[in-house]
């Protein structure tokens, strides 16, 4: 399975990249992005099995992304990975074609249970 | 003196926030711990805010130290003590921990301030002065065992100013 990080915090992307490793996904090829955009035009070039993506970010939100990947017809794998989780971002993020929304601070149990889930 | 006392709710999620992101990404087993009111301002500030805007406010928290302090921060949050870290670097990783309070302060004030709107995180180092109407807060924290301090400033929305 094919990952691609996206978030405006090269930090958290690393954080993201060894929380992957400790959940059992180091062996998994991964790339980055640090906002929307470059996301699309890594989704273009390299076609990633899942988008595991920050919600708030500059020139291009999680939210926007996601809308422009169904608006455009891709059916890739997308899940959040965000400071805020309301209920009506979970909604939004749903209906909108998510698969989950992890909460930041998040741990490696949590990783394990959304990756899991998906297959 | 500046007194906690009409920002209590905002401190605590703060801490609370705080707290939370200490002993998770941080590794700080000692978490966060919210100490006194500071008289004012700090001379200079090093760290990142968030802007909060509820239906009639604007609420910037900032979380921020002295240089060494987020050098320290910043090393924990990537994990690499031993290796002294480019400002850039340092830079991101204060405004991510700002933007991981935000949104735990966020979720733990949705009872009772209501939905908040988060901007993104800016980083500052250099003196603070809060604008004409703002209140300004500034309380001294401890994270793990690093010295910081949380400064909120809050007054009307700009967009909502007569």
């Amino acid at each position: 399975m094919k990952l691609l990080i996206v978030d405006d915090s090269k930090a958290m992307r690393m954080i993201v990249k060894r929380t992957l490793r400790q959940a059992g996904y180091g062996e998994n090829p991964v790339k980055e992005a640090a906002n929307g955009k470059e996301a699309l035009e890594v989704i273009g070039e390299w076609s990633p099995d899942l988008v595991l993506c920050d919600w708030n970010m500059p020139e291009m939100n999680g939210i926007e992304l996601l809308k422009e990947l169904r608006a455009q017809g891709s059916t890739v794998k997308f899940g959040f990975v965000t400071s805020e989780g309301t209920a009506e971002m979970r909604t939004l993020a749903s209906e909108s074609g998510a698969l989950f929304l992890i909460n930041k601070p998040f741990t490696t149990d949590t990783f394990k249970d959304a990756l899991g889930a998906i297959g | 003196m500046n007194s906690l006392e009409p920002m209590s709710p905002w401190i605590k999620a703060m801490g609370d926030a705080t707290d939370e992101l200490a002993q998770s990404y941080l590794g700080f087993d000692s978490g966060c711990q919210v100490r006194d009111a500071l008289p004012g301002m700090p001379d200079r500030f090093k760290g990142a805010f968030v802007t909060l805007l509820s239906a009639d406010l604007s609420t910037q928290i900032g979380i921020g130290s002295n240089p060494g302090g987020c050098q320290s921060l910043a090393q924990a949050m990537i994990g690499e003590e031993d290796e002294e870290l480019p400002d850039e670097d340092v830079a991101d990783v204060m405004g991510e921990i700002a933007n991981i309070v935000a949104g735990g302060v966020k979720k733990r004030l949705a009872d009772t301030v209501g939905d908040l709107q988060l901007g993104l995180p800016f980083v500052i180092d250099g003196k603070i002065e809060a604008a004409g109407k703002a209140m300004e807060t500034a309380v001294d924290v401890t994270i793990g065992p690093v010295t910081a301090y949380f400064l909120i400033l809050q007054g009307p929305r700009p967009d909502r100013e007569l």
